[in-house]
């Protein structure tokens, strides 16, 4: 899986969003605040990456197993997902 | 036709079919030669008809010519340091203070009843879509043709010194906010290019206009009393 094309982060003082680039990815959602586990899941997922890959990273990041990390990412997931922010 | 425009500190030449272009810029007319020049296709000029959901009709077509070009040149603007803003800016005891809201929050009534209030001491520039640009340090607002329907607008041109996000309520108040709570009220309401080249150049002049300018978020009755508001916090900032 890997986030749609056509966004691009921007930082402000603390916060970080996912801005639409283009007309497309406008379509999907203009402006996306993004939280620091978001924001580290975002990066990951500008490359194409494997659920196992996320959650071995999460893991590294936050030393956390595995369970955990797939407990505490998968309502961000479900979120992009359904979005139409994933390909793949 | 070419008809050159003397707008943000620039001369922007206007590539036009229809006539209603120079009378519609007529006080903004300049003789020198154009630093852009910018269409619009038909395409373009549709697009803006079924935007306004209105048919496009021989006697529309130069308006939305106009609205077009205007769109074109809010969009190119962050390669010069600017962007527009949908907001009413006006100077009052000569500091440069900007209202932005969505349509139909209270604007206009808001811009009015701080100008009945301050007559002798509030001056217009524009009542609906100021350009702003960066020139040194500063962040600089200009008058353009487009200022809404009861056409609060000048030719003039202030530094901005107070950013307000206007919201309706029950009680006249500033609340100071941080340029990152601003951030998305400030992305809200401004016209950011959906293009991957100039997109970093207009976030990059956000960013710059949030941390230069006074932030605030200003909750407003459809009375008077907002002057006074606006005044009084104004004044303790020591932004007048």
């Amino acid at each position: 899986m890997k986030i749609k094309e056509g966004f691009r982060l921007h930082t402000i003082g603390k916060e970080t969003y996912a801005v639409a680039a283009t007309p497309e990815a406008a379509a999907l959602g203009s402006m996306i605040r993004l939280n620091e586990t978001a924001l580290f899941l975002w990066r990951l997922l500008e490359c194409e990456r494997t659920e196992e890959e996320l959650l071995g990273a999460l893991s590294t990041e936050y030393e956390i197993d595995e369970e955990t990390a797939r407990r505490d990412f998968a309502p961000f997931l479900l979120q992009l997902k359904e979005a139409g922010l994933i390909d793949g | 036709m070419l008809t050159v425009c003397r707008l943000a500190d620039m001369n922007i030449g206007f590539c036009h079919k229809a006539p209603f272009l120079p009378r519609f810029y007529r006080f903004f007319l300049c003789d020198a030669p154009p630093d852009i020049t910018l269409s619009a296709t038909d395409e373009e000029i549709e697009r803006e008809a079924l935007c306004e959901g209105a048919p496009m009709g021989e006697e529309r077509f130069g308006y939305l010519e106009a609205v077009a070009l205007y769109r074109k040149l809010c969009l190119a603007l962050p390669r010069f340091g600017g962007f527009m803003l949908h907001a009413s800016f006006f100077t009052l005891f000569g500091a440069g203070v900007a209202i932005s809201a969505d349509s139909g929050v209270g604007k206009t009534t808001a811009t009015r009843n701080i100008k009945a209030a301050f007559p002798a001491d509030f001056r217009i520039i524009n009542g609906d879509k100021p350009l702003f640009r960066r020139r040194g340090d500063s962040f600089i607002g200009y008058g353009t043709p487009f200022c809404g329907k009861e056409r609060f607008g000048s030719r003039d041109a202030a530094r901005l010194s107070a950013l307000c996000f206007l919201e309706r309520g029950e009680k006249d108040a500033l609340f100071p906010l941080s340029p990152e709570e601003a951030f998305p009220r400030l992305y809200g309401a401004a016209m950011a290019p959906r293009d991957p080249a100039l997109l970093p150049l207009f976030l990059e002049e956000a960013n710059r206009l949030l941390t230069s300018v006074r932030l605030y978020r200003l909750v407003a009755t459809p009375s008077e009393g907002v002057a006074a508001a606006l005044l009084e916090k104004l004044t303790e900032d020591a932004l007048l």
